[in-house]
Parts: C-alpha cells; sequence; structure tokens
C-alpha cells in the first residue's frame, strides 16, 4: 500500500477507537422466555412428528426371534412342499368330486357294503381332508374318533382299516416321482388345474400304481395272521383295479390284541379302533380294509 | 425444573447481550438480531450434551451465532433479492402505470438522519463486507476477542484470520474515511 493510497483511509487508531466506542445492544428482556418457548414449541412439533414416524422401539428376545423365524422357515417350507403332496393326491381325488359319497364307491370293495357302514364314515372321514397332508390326515381321524368301541354282535368280523404307510408309498413310487415333478411343473406354469390333472390320468393307471403296494400290504398281513396263529378265510379284490383290498381272517382271542399291535408295523391302524378280544369268543373274525392313500 | 434447564437459563443469561450484539453487528437489523440469537440459544441447548469443553463455552457459542448468522444471511439476502425491484425496471400494475417499489428498508426523514449518526454509518460499512470478513471483524473489533479465540469461533486458522481481518479494516477505513 502506497502513500497515496494510505492517506485515503481512516487512520487506524481512529478506526479502532471508533469500532470499540460503538454501541453495545441489548437483548430484550424477554428474551430468555422468548428462547425457552422457541424451545417448547420445538420440542412438542419434534415430539409430534416422533409419534409420527418413529415406531415404538421394543426390546425383542432373541428367543422369540429365533422362534419366529423358525415359524417362518417352517411355513414356507409346507408352503413349497404341499403341492407336491397334492399332486401325489390327484389319483385319489380322481374319483371323489370333494365328497365323501363318491369316495364310497371307490371304497365299496367291489359294490360290498353291508354291513361296513361305520367303516365307511371313517374312511370317508379321512379322505374328505384329500386336500391336506398325510400328516394332517392321519391326525384329524385320530383326533376326530373316539378311542374305543363297542364290540360288535357275534356273528360280526370287527373291522379293522389299515392304511398303508404313506411313506413306504413314497419310498416305492420314488422312480416315478421325477417323472411326476416334472409333468407337475410344466402344468403348474400352464396353469393346469388339478382336477384336469386328474383327467389327464386314467383310472387304470392309478390303480397299477398302486396295487403293487397293496400287494405288499396283504402279503404282510398274512404274515400277521400266520405269526397270530390264524388263518385267512377271504380275500377281496376290486374287481375293476385288481387291488386287494379286504382280508377276512380268524384270529385267537388270545393272540388278537398281539395282532392288532402288529398290524400298526404295517400302516396306520384308523380309530376307533376295537385293541382287545371281546370277551368270550375263543376266536375273534377280523375284517381288514387295505387303503392306499395316492 | 430440572437442574439442566437452571444451567441453562444462567448460560443465556450470561451471554444473551454478547450474542444479541453480535447478531446485530453480523445482521444490521434488530428484528433478525433477535431472531437469530434465540436460534443461536436454541442450538445451544440442543447440542449442550455433546459439548466436549475442548474450547471455553463463549468461544463455542461465539461459534454456533456466527454460523446462525451466516445462513441467515444467505437466506436474508435471497429473500432481498426476490422483494427487492429494480428502480430503473419499474412494474407493470393492472392500471398499465408503472409502480416504482423500494425494498424494505425505506427511512423517514428522521431516520435517515438517524441512520447518519456514526454509529450507523459504521454498521453499514460492516454490513458491506462480505460474511468473512464480517465475523473477523465483529468478533476482534468490536466484540474484542483474541486471535486465538476468533479462529475458535470462526473456524479459521490463525493465519486467514489475520489476513481477513487486514482486508477488513482496509475496506472500512475506506468506506469510512471522512464520514466519522
Amino acid at each position: 500500500m502506497d502513500k497515496r493510497e494510505k492517506k485515503n483511509l481512516l487512520p487506524e487508531e481512529e478506526y479502532l477507537k471508533q469500532m470499540s466506542a460503538l454501541p453495545k445492544v441489548k437483548a430484550p428482556e424477554d428474551f430468555l422466555q422468548k428462547v425457552r418457548e422457541r424451545i417448547e414449541r420445538r420440542s412438542a412439533f419434534e415430539k409430534i412428528m416422533r409419534a409420527l414416524f418413529v415406531p415404538v422401539k421394543i426390546k425383542v428376545p432373541l428367543e422369540l426371534a429365533a422362534m419366529a423365524a423358525a415359524i417362518v422357515l417352517i411355513i414356507s417350507t409346507v408352503g413349497i412342499k404341499k403341492p407336491v403332496e397334492q399332486l401325489v393326491c390327484i389319483p385319489q381325488a380322481k374319483t371323489a368330486t370333494g365328497t365323501g359319497v363318491v369316495m364310497k364307491s371307490e371304497l365299496s370293495f367291489g359294490g360290498r357294503s353291508a354291513g361296513v357302514e361305520g367303516d365307511k364314515k371313517e374312511i370317508d372321514m379321512a379322505f374328505i381332508n384329500k386336500g391336506s397332508s398325510d400328516s394332517d390326515l392321519i391326525g384329524n381321524v385320530v383326533a376326530q374318533a373316539p378311542s374305543a368301541l363297542p364290540p360288535p354282535a357275534e356273528n360280526k368280523p370287527i373291522e379293522i382299516a389299515l392304511l398303508v404307510r404313506t411313506e413306504e408309498l413314497a419310498k416305492a413310487r420314488d422312480a416315478q416321482k421325477s417323472v411326476t415333478m416334472d409333468s407337475y411343473v410344466s402344468r403348474k406354469f400352464k396353469d393346469v388345474s388339478l382336477r384336469e390333472e386328474k383327467a389327464v390320468r386314467p383310472e387304470a393307471e392309478m390303480a397299477i400304481s398302486r396295487k403293487p403296494y397293496l400287494t405288499e400290504a396283504l402279503s404282510k398281513v398274512r404274515n400277521q395272521v400266520e405269526l397270530a396263529q390264524g388263518k385267512v378265510t377271504k380275500t377281496e379284490v376290486n374287481k375293476d383295479t385288481g387291488m386287494p383290498q379286504y382280508v377276512d381272517a380268524e384270529i385267537p382271542a388270545a393272540g388278537y390284541a398281539k395282532f392288532v399291535e402288529n398290524l400298526s408295523g404295517i400302516g396306520v391302524l384308523q380309530e376307533p379302533l376295537l385293541k382287545e378280544a371281546p370277551q368270550g369268543r375263543d376266536i375273534v373274525q377280523v375284517r381288514i380294509k387295505l387303503i392306499s392313500k395316492e | 425444573m430440572s437442574e439442566d434447564s437452571v444451567n441453562f437459563d444462567e448460560l443465556v443469561l450470561k451471554h444473551k447481550d454478547k450474542v444479541f450484539n453480535l447478531c446485530y453487528r453480523f445482521l444490521g437489523d434488530h428484528d433478525e438480531a433477535d431472531d437469530c440469537a434465540q436460534e443461536t440459544f436454541v442450538k445451544v441447548y440442543r447440542s449442550l450434551k455433546g459439548f466436549r469443553f475442548e474450547s471455553s463455552v463463549s468461544t463455542w457459542i461465539y461459534r454456533i451465532a456466527v454460523n446462525t448468522c451466516k445462513n441467515r444471511l444467505k437466506s436474508a439476502q435471497y429473500r432481498g433479492s426476490r422483494n427487492m425491484v429494480r428502480l430503473d425496471e419499474p412494474k407493470e400494475t393492472e392500471d398499465g402505470e408503472r409502480a416504482f417499489e423500494v425494498g424494505g428498508r425505506s427511512l423517514s426523514p428522521s431516520a435517515e438522519l438517524d441512520r447518519k449518526e456514526k454509529g450507523e454509518l459504521i454498521q453499514e460499512a460492516i454490513n458491506s463486507l462480505p460474511a468473512d470478513q464480517k465475523s473477523v471483524v465483529v468478533l476482534r473489533d468490536v466484540e474484542g476477542l483474541s486471535y486465538e479465540e476468533v479462529s475458535e469461533a470462526t473456524g479459521y486458522n490463525l493465519g486467514t484470520v489475520k489476513s481477513k481481518l487486514a482486508r477488513a479494516r482496509q475496506e472500512l477505513r475506506e468506506k469510512l474515511k471522512g464520514l466519522v
């Protein structure tokens, strides 16, 4: 800065004097009150905003979170698995139109239906739920049925319904399963309903697919009869499908309980079930229905 | 009333005049200064728990005040530029007449006389400075803070404070030459 420029400036001492001599402006008397009001107004606004947009913080225990996650996982797994099971049930549903009445025709054992009303109801009850999974089906039957059954009349056989174990069926059907899955997936994408699926598979084909397992079950039942030192008096076969469906046998009363117990190793015994031999009989006549759930 | 609020009230009472004066010198308007000083203490209240006592409380409050004033100045300039109408480009009214409008600070003759007073002249000169120079000049030459305190309050390093102060002083001395 040259001298000429300096001459155009206010002297520094004067400048500093003037600046420091500037009057001090004081805050209004109610300044503190205004600040307080402003803080409270703002905090009230913030409270409202927080209440509106910030969710309430809840401490979720780790165990609860894990349980919830497990439930979600199970539900999603079942949800994925269920369509496949429905497909497995398709042949069974084929003859049924959703009511137990139609099912009766399939389970009428070659047109014979006399004296098995109780069992029909039982089976109907099981198959009305055709859309549910196996475990659901069995669970429902067990839960709904009374646990004790009155002994039959002197000349009537004891009715036993044997649902051949589905896992055994499934194991045996492994070879067919991949083909079935492929067809299911392709149909799913084509939005073909299960009812249409039923129409696609002829009844004879379904019967053929179930026949070996029922035959195997029949063989096992025969073995159990022999073990119980009884004898098979008659075996009924479905005329249309050729599947074994009914086994009549005579079992010594002393071995009846053990026989029933051993039958449960072959499949699921439908309740209600007479587990002990009726008193006053030496020989117990039994009538075993073989049911395959496919 | 909680202990915190009692302490805060004491803090406000202790520093309110200095903060208000700083805001007034910075903004050159009483109402704006009032509003800005209040805003400063609201900010102080909200960030009091986070204050780490690395600097003195007064310097910390000054820093908040300076930043609040700078922000206000930006928005005030924005508002001012919207409210002002150039006299050489008057607005057309509905009657087709040309209306000449003058922005906010039209003063009465008596006020104009007051404004001519020394203090006002100096304030006007301060108002004309850029914000960064203004903050340095107000803190150092009006409030009497040390260079270090100015440095802390403004966030500039010491050398920057000195250079900005030198430029600001030269400009003010130039403007005030012959007026005070």
